[in-house]
């Protein structure tokens, strides 16, 4: 049996692991358009910010390949699939298989607005953007960031640690709202203010000044902020370039409870893959890590012919900011036909989102001991009849 | 592959095996000095009760396990011969998805990291089985099956709060 996997990272990853596990002759092939091994993507910002070195974002052993049998074909990018013939073509190559998986994830949205070109302005999706950022850095004193999602948020502690000033610019009332309500929020936001960072709410970039690099940043209300960094965190979209069609898939590839694409013999996980989201009851891609690598091991076990149903994904998010710990996962923000319960305990914030008695949300702020058994009655659907006994702290 | 099992029957809820786990996980490993240390010794074992059962609850080392899928730095990994789920405080970089997925909320913050039951590697044998008057908690082998029919157990006792 010839596998073939277009992606090298967690869905990738964690699928071909799991093919080596349940099937110890098959050929096992993994295409990526990068020059490296598997590494962290989520650590780019802790390799920015000097928390690990190099060598610690590479998240398997050396011999990982070689051990499982793997064989990893670098800069790769593909180009074009044949679902008829079974082929996936690269710019050099083309692969032949039996069963093939997509998990090609993500790539950064782009802005196009005035000077949007210019040398100096970035966005952080991989080990190489990370570099080139921290190498650009290093003349940097003073960096705008764009967006107030968890990547502009976690590149601009990087850049903090840095010692560069950072000024965060955000479209919405709050940051991180796709994640957290406004109370939340403004916990995390007040946590990072204290270490330095600056919040510009409510406002967005017209245009991007400067000569041969970025020098200045143009705002809505008219300021004109100083900004020899730039870095855009305005959400990612599919890479789907390679598939016919491509536009039909720019909100993701649909699979099934199977994780199963509509083309014979091809499966889809990860940031690429729109799966059933169990919060919401429908449809959605979920970029997220945990995600993306229970899909891959999911969809390893369809690939060896056993029938294992994906149980969905769930918007889930943890992020640590200085020692200060946020969770949230599934409905977070939406209150109207939901029974919400909020308790606040000084920095310590819990919310809870239901549904009858059914758990669909939750935001932990401060102390997060037990956020999983919260996740876990989201999953399960079961009914809560009593506040849990572990948040007994609140 | 051995696992720490408890029996339920024989669980009073004194909490021994909580400060025999903290002592294990502390600098001197003696409960005297331990209480005293700073930062304090992290327990990886919680005394659960539901009306008059308890629970003692640790990393069950789960079969798929949903800490090792969510961890983003390569710090938790499944160990295939053991069985084990293993930490590599090393690598660990405290991001806490592994808090956000454990579905026993059996891992904790340790001075920024994630911790949780070792079975006491560095000591060699778990200290919470050792320090239990009651026997309530055995370290012994099992077969895979039967472990299978304990998650499913286990999940429908927390579930049901
Ligand atoms: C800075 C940062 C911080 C993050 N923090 C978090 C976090 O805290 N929590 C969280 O849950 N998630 C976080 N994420 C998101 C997380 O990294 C992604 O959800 C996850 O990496 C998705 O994995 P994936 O395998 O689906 O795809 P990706 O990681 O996007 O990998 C795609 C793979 O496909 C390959 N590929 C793509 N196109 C082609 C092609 N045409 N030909 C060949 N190969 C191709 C790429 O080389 C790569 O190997 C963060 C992301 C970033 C950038």
């Amino acid at each position: 049996m010839k596998y073939l996997i277009i992606g090298n990272s967690a869905a990738g990853i964690f699928a071909a692991e799991s093919l080596r596990k349940l099937d110890p002759v098959g050929e096992i092939t993994v295409l990526t358009d990068e020059p490296y091994a598997v590494y962290g993507r989520c650590l780019t910002s802790y390799f920015i910010a000097g928390d690990i070195s190099e060598d610690q974002i590479f998240i398997r052993s050396q011999d990982f390949y070689e051990k499982n049998r793997i064989n990893l074909k670098k800069q790769e990018k593909v180009v074009k699939i044949d679902f008829e013939a079974k082929k996936v073509f690269t710019a050099k190559n083309s692969y032949s298989y039996d069963r093939l998986l997509i998990a090609s994830g993500a790539k950064a949205k782009k802005l196009s607005l005035p000077g949007s070109n210019l040398p100096g302005i970035f966005t952080l999706r991989t080990l190489e953007d990370a570099k080139n950022i921290l190498d650009y850095s290093r003349k940097a004193e003073q960096a705008v960031i764009v967006g107030g999602g968890l990547v502009s948020l976690k590149g601009a502690y990087g850049l903090l640690k840095r010692g560069i000033k950072v000024t965060i610019v955000v479209a919405s009332r709050q940051i991180l709202s796709q994640v957290l309500d406004e109370t939340a929020a403004g916990l995390v936001q007040q946590n990072l203010e204290k270490q330095g960072m600056k919040f510009l709410l409510g406002e967005d970039v017209l245009e991007f000044l400067g000569e041969d690099k970025v020098f200045e940043v143009k705002l809505t209300n008219g300021q004109v902020i100083k900004a020899d960094l730039v870095l855009i965190g305005k959400g990612v979209i599919p890479n789907v370039d390679f598939l016919p069609e491509a536009e039909k898939f720019s909100e993701g590839i649909l699979v099934d409870h199977y994780l199963r694409t509509s083309w014979e013999n091809v499966w889809a996980a990860g940031d690429v893959a729109k799966t059933f989201d169990v919060a919401h009851g429908k449809y959605r891609v979920n970029a997220l890590w945990p995600n993306a690598a229970e899909q891959g091991r999911v969809a390893a076990i369809n690939m060896v012919g056993q029938n294992c149903v994906y149980q969905g994904s769930i918007g889930m998010n943890s992020l640590e900011f200085f020692g200060y710990n946020t969770i949230a996962a599934g409905i977070t923000r939406q209150e109207e036909g939901y029974t919400v319960i909020k308790q606040r305990q000084g920095a310590n914030y819990l919310k809870l989102v239901l549904e009858g008695e059914k758990l669909k949300g939750y935001i932990l702020c401060g102390e997060v001991r037990g956020a999983g058994r919260l996740t876990q009655l989201i999953r399960s659907g079961s009914k809560i009849k009593q506040f849990p006994s572990f948040l007994k702290r609140f | 592959m051995r696992e720490i099992l408890v029996d339920l029957e024989k669980c009073l809820g004194c909490k021994t095996c909580e400060l025999a786990c903290a002592t294990a996980h502390s600098k001197e490993k003696n409960f005297f000095a331990a209480i005293f240390e700073e930062p304090k010794p992290v327990r990886r074992i919680f005394v659960e009760a539901d009306g008059s059962t308890n629970f003692p609850l640790t990393c069950r080392h789960c079969e798929d396990a949903p800490c090792v899928t969510a961890c983003m730095s390569g710090a938790l990994t499944k160990d295939e011969l053991t069985g084990e789920v293993v930490l590599n405080s090393q690598r660990c970089i405290g991001c806490f998805m592994c808090v956000m997925v454990c579905p026993f909320g059996v891992i904790v913050e340790n001075q920024r990291k994630a911790a949780k039951c070792d079975r006491c590697a560095e000591i060699g044998y778990p200290q919470c089985v050792l320090a239990c008057p009651t026997k309530a908690l055995s370290f012994i082998e099992v077969p895979v099956y039967a472990k299978k029919e304990r998650k499913k157990y286990l999940t429908n006792f927390l579930v049901k709060e």
